[in-house]
């Protein structure tokens, strides 16, 4: 399963699951990023920087490490 | 019968803090970036002689707060916050171009207890972009009172103040979800709510082709490193003709009290003591504006978020994330404000670390220090022919502060703040305009508490100096007066026997016992320095009818101006920050050990400065 490190640039995706606890798991949860919603990765910043994520009308800014670990399916 | 307390509450970027605004008139900073709303606001809101209080609460997402200022919201809104009264009422301000999260929010909010009413902003935004937003619908489905608001026009805030006044009016909502309920449960749930009475309008399209520019792998650093250029060049630039003015007045000023006065006693205290001493501080008054003024414009046009999404690699280098930029970059203003910024980041170990940097950033109480030290002792002339040697030294303290303190931050993260990262999370703002007149807003402020330091501290401590130079009187022999006079008073003054008596400790920096007083005064405020400067070398520059900055030059050789820089590179010299760092991190242990720090840094880095460039 791709997480949203490996998986193409502004195609649409659906997640499968947010792993991860504390503080920013839950964050990434409150600001949609659920089981099932539907997403793009509308960029990512160079040298293994944060990853730009467009869900519903946000925009988010999201860097990915050892504590979260998002999957995700394509949605079509 | 007591006013009714309403609560405002919102998710981050609905503009919460502009309807605040707009409803109780009260003058407020509008963040354009998530969470800058830290302190609560209290305003109020009458009509009829019937009147509520407001407070404005700073954002949230749920009740599961994951930073500080949340916790505030959602301690006060629980009614176990120590000091805030719990609120009669809440008004939910929900966003019409956003509304998912605002309705997953309401979910939660439902639950406590307290009645409800809804604003709704950004439904002509929705209109406008060929959207719609049926308020009766979603009125009777949630129970609770709508009401469409376009704050920076004012629209529909006359019926929001008529049902603030009436709370009794309003009605506590049955939650739509039980208490017990996933956020999956909750955003579905808000997603069949959507459906039947939103239809969402074209995407916001300049967003995202200012992000194709603006977060583009090449050309958004370019950019970046463009604007942090400007940033500080304008800085200087800008404020070098103000700044001319200013002295020139000062000048003028005391040509003049000088003329019209008698030669005694008063005629001194008022001329150099008072005069002089907060004229030379006041000179600084545009290059702290401007500063300002740019940080302020960056944040409200939604630049800022996206300025720490592209350094949050770089700031993973030291162990911070890209949320501790933006306390850092406030920092170059002054690390008060800087400090109470940090309440954004998340981790409580990232935000010490940060809090631990901020004071080696530059601030603009440094710039007046620097500004005189540089131009006495740097040499004119360019390097390579374009960058002058002077600017280039400017530059090199900015740098030297700003990598210490990353370094301090990442020392502290490796060693006493050792734990997992936490991740960088931030929602982009759609970008906007800045408000004039909340950037005016904030500038007035700033310009004020700076004033005030000027005002009160270093009007106080300037005229301490005075008394210092005045007493004892010193023996004049006959024959000698005017300037000579003065001379043989300072070196017998009080002021000289205490720089004369610490001056020890300093030595192998290179300070003589001038340089020492006007060390120790900069444990007042930085710029102190100056205007003891100023009064310590007054009778020199008198004799030379020079400004200080020549007479200076000639009395230090440029080993010593180096060392001192170096000083106040390092040097926490600020009680104000050490008072602020002491009310956020609840304890004296961390300003303590960050003046320590700072201190030996200072020390040895001056030390070595000295040694390094003594022939």
């Amino acid at each position: 399963m791709p997480d949203l490190l490996h998986i193409p640039l502004n195609v649409l995706y659906r997640i499968v699951a947010v792993e991860g606890d504390g503080a920013t798991a839950q964050r990434v949860r409150e600001l949609g990023l659920i089981a099932g919603a539907v997403f793009r990765v509308v960029r990512r910043a160079p040298f293994g920087g944060p990853v730009e994520i467009a869900l519903e009308q946000r925009r988010i800014g999201l860097r990915l490490s050892d504590g979260l670990k998002i999957t995700a399916e394509p949605a079509v | 019968m007591n006013r009714p307390i309403v609560a405002v509450v919102g998710t981050p970027n609905v503009g919460k803090s502009t309807l605040f605004n707009v409803l109780t008139g009260l003058q407020q900073k509008v963040g354009n970036f998530p969470g800058v709303t830290v302190e609560p606001m209290i305003g109020s809101v009458h009509y009829n002689t019937k009147h509520t209080t407001l407070i404005d609460l700073p954002g949230i997402y749920s009740l599961d707060p994951t930073s500080e200022d949340e916790r505030l919201t959602v301690d006060v809104l629980r009614g176990t916050h120590p000091s805030i009264e719990r609120p009669d009422a809440i008004l939910l301000v929900m966003s019409a171009s956003d509304p998912q999260k605002c309705l997953v929010l309401y979910s939660a909010l439902a639950q406590l207890g307290l009645p409800i009413s809804i604003a709704v902003t950004m439904v002509d935004t929705v209109k406008a972009h060929g959207g719609s937003f049926d308020d009766i619908g979603l009125m009777h489905e949630l129970g609770a009172n709508i009401f469409p608001v376009v704050g920076s026009k004012g629209l529909g805030v006359g019926d929001v103040i008529n049902a603030l006044v009436s709370i009794d009016t309003w009605r506590i909502p049955s939650p739509p979800v039980t208490i017990e309920a996933t956020l999956e449960q909750r955003f579905a749930w808000a997603s069949t709510v959507i459906d039947r009475h939103v239809r969402a309008g074209s995407p916001d399209v300049v967003s995202e082709r200012l992000d194709n520019i603006f977060l583009h792998p090449v050309w958004g650093g370019v950019i970046f490193i463009a604007v942090m250029a400007f940033f500080f060049q304008s800085i200087f630039a800008w404020a070098e003709p103000l700044m001319g003015g200013i002295e020139w007045a000062f000048a003028e000023l005391q040509t003049v009290l000088q003329s019209a006065l008698p030669d005694n006693l008063f005629r001194s205290f008022l001329v150099k003591g008072v005069v002089g001493g907060v004229g030379s501080v006041i000179v600084f008054l545009p290059q702290i504006l401007i500063l300002n003024l740019l940080i302020t414009v960056l944040e409200e046009c939604g630049y800022l978020a996206r300025a720490a999404f592209l350094v949050d690699r770089v700031m993973g280098l030291f162990g911070l994330q890209g949320r501790s930029f933006i306390p850092l970059l406030g920092s170059f203003a002054c690390a008060i404000p800087g400090i109470m910024s940090a309440r954004i980041i998340p981790s409580y170990k990232d935000r010490l670390a940060t809090i631990m940097a901020t004071p080696l950033m530059t601030c603009s109480a440094r710039l007046p220090v620097y500004t005189l030290l540089i131009g006495a002792v740097i040499p004119s002339g360019y390097v390579l022919g374009v960058v002058s040697i002077k600017g280039a030294v400017m530059a090199s303290l900015y740098i030297a502060g700003a990598l210490s303190g990353l370094l301090i931050a990442l020392f502290l993260k490796r060693t006493l703040f050792r734990g997992a990262v936490v991740p960088f999370l931030i929602e982009f703002p759609p970008y906007r305009i800045p408000s004039l007149k909340s950037v005016g807003i904030t500038m007035v402020g700033r310009s004020k508490d700076f004033l005030k330091t000027a005002g009160t501290v270093i009007l106080a401590f300037s005229i301490i100096l005075w008394v210092l130079t005045e007493i004892p009187r010193a023996e004049i022999p006959d024959g000698v007066e005017g300037v000579q006079a003065e001379h043989l008073q300072i070196e017998q003054s009080m002021a000289a026997t205490i720089g004369k008596t610490i001056q020890p400790v300093f030595a192998p920096l290179g300070f003589d016992w001038k340089i020492t007083l006007g060390v120790l005064s900069s444990y007042a405020a930085r710029e102190t320095f100056v205007s003891a400067m100023g009064q310590i070398y007054a009778a020199d520059v008198a004799e030379s009818d020079e400004p200080l900055r020549v007479v200076l030059s000639k009395a230090m050789p440029l080993p010593v101006g180096l060392s001192v820089l170096a000083f106040y590179v390092y040097a926490l010299q600020c009680i104000s920050t050490m008072a602020i760092m002491r009310r956020e991190t609840g304890t004296w242990k961390w300003p303590a050990l960050a003046f320590a720090i700072t201190l030996v840094l200072a020390y040895t880095a001056s030390f070595v400065v000295y040694t390094a460039f003594s022939p």
